[in-house]
């Protein structure tokens, strides 16, 4: 069993992500997604990428946000999520400071 | 099966419009959308004021639903009443996928095969299943096999979702994975339905917290209790490191919080290349007795020394 590296070009992300091109199309033009190569023909996706369009497509529909708005809600998760992990690390580093 | 209250759910009065209804679900979905929201149980509420709002939003099941409702209460096991036909089904379930709604919905308004849910479709791929891996520090510095057990979601050929399935994997996690990273095992995932193609696996790494080392970067940071004298007149320490020993020199007149670089000793990263390991000194101070106290007091005699003179300007 190995693990894998990939990348996908436009027809492979829009099967795997299971999204209609246009709708990809979309999500990249917010700086949502931002795959390599200039035009859409060009495009190569990270599977980190996969997972963003997902989370994307999910809060857009169930939430009924625009893609304005998912842009600024998936920024502010990832720095929620960074924040976190620091305070989390922080708070891991103080504890050995401190006297019990 | 037990009944809905769907206007519990929801928190709003039976009465209540679509305004109401509407706002109410709003405030729900943004509070425990799965993808915001870290509480235990999250999901579940989600999907419960999806599910609630899917009925309650459109005037026709609502309107079956309030009819029911007369039927139905509360914490007893919720029959349809007789001869009672689902009439929902054709059409009607403008974009969501109800893939996921209750028993109890699909008795009243009807099973999914006929819902046409977004992603069920006959001939579609299965789902991806994301788990979170904690791995030891020690594990990132070489390629290790880990045995990886999850829960994977099961469709029938209509379909309909039915028990999960364990699947046990053996997984080789390669060298110099960093904390947070996703590893992707390409068809691992729920299998596709009706001839699509199988999901995806990713595995998130996640180190675990350790005894000894703190995690900054590709660096690691260990925490070096010094007693007083040795601090201020330097001394030999032998470090624990993630694979041995190493001996650092304490210089004389170190402080307390100071960090020492030992090169080479931390996380190794993409490239091969390892972080530094971080001595951080912490000067501890030793229970006293009187003999010790004396000498303390001869001390502060002889440094004259005020810790706090940054305070007097």
């Amino acid at each position: 069993m190995t693990t894998v590296v990939v990348e996908l070009d436009m027809k492979q992300f829009c099967q795997a992500s299971d999204m209609p091109a246009a709708y990809v199309i979309e999500i990249v033009e917010h700086g949502i997604l931002d795959p390599q190569g200039h035009k859409p023909e060009e495009w190569l996706f990270d599977d980190h990428a996969l997972i963003t369009a997902r989370r994307a497509a999910r809060l857009q529909r169930e939430l009924a946000l625009e893609w304005q708005g998912v842009a600024l809600a998936l920024d502010l998760l990832d720095e929620l999520d960074q924040v976190r992990a620091e305070n989390r690390m922080l708070r891991q580093r103080l504890g050995r400071f401190l006297v019990g | 099966m037990d009944f809905k209250d769907y206007y519990k759910i929801l928190a709003v009065e039976p009465t209540a419009d679509d305004k109401a209804i509407k706002t109410a679900y709003r405030k729900l979905a943004r509070k425990y959308h799965p993808d915001v929201s870290k509480e235990a149980g999250a999901e579940d509420k989600f999907k419960e004021a999806s599910e609630a709002y899917e009925v309650l939003s459109s005037p026709e099941k609502r309107a079956e639903y309030d009819d029911i409702r007369k039927y139905g209460q509360q914490g007893r096991p919720f029959q349809p009443p007789p001869g009672w036909q689902g009439r929902g089904g054709a059409g009607g379930f403008g974009g969501g996928d109800t893939g996921d709604f209750s028993d109890f919905f699909s008795s009243i308004f009807g099973g999914r095969a006929q819902q046409g849910g977004r992603s069920h479709n006959p001939g579609r791929r299965g789902q991806d299943v994301e788990m979170e891996l904690a791995i030891f520090l020690e594990e990132t510095l070489s390629a290790e096999s880990k045995q990886v057990s999850f829960k994977v979601p099961q469709h029938n050929a209509a379909g309909q979702r039915v028990a999960d399935v364990t699947k046990t994997l053996n997984v080789k996690i390669p060298a110099g994975v960093a904390d947070g990273e996703r590893i992707r095992l390409k068809g691992q995932g729920a299998p596709g339905v009706a001839g699509g193609e199988n999901g995806d696996l990713y595995l998130i790494i996640r180190f675990a917290p350790h005894p000894k080392f703190d995690v900054e970067g590709n660096d690691l940071i260990i925490t070096v209790p010094l007693a007083p004298w040795e601090v201020a007149l330097g001394t030999k320490v032998a470090i624990p490191t993630l694979t041995s020993k190493i001996n650092l020199t304490i210089r004389p007149d170190s402080q307390n919080g100071q960090r020492l670089r030992i090169k080479g000793n931390g996380l190794l990263n993409k490239q091969g290349q390892r972080g530094d390991l971080l001595a951080q000194i912490k000067v501890v101070l030793p229970p006293s007795n009187d003999a010790t106290k004396e000498l303390w007091k001869a001390l502060a005699d002889k440094a004259a020394f005020d810790p706090r003179a940054q305070w007097s300007n």
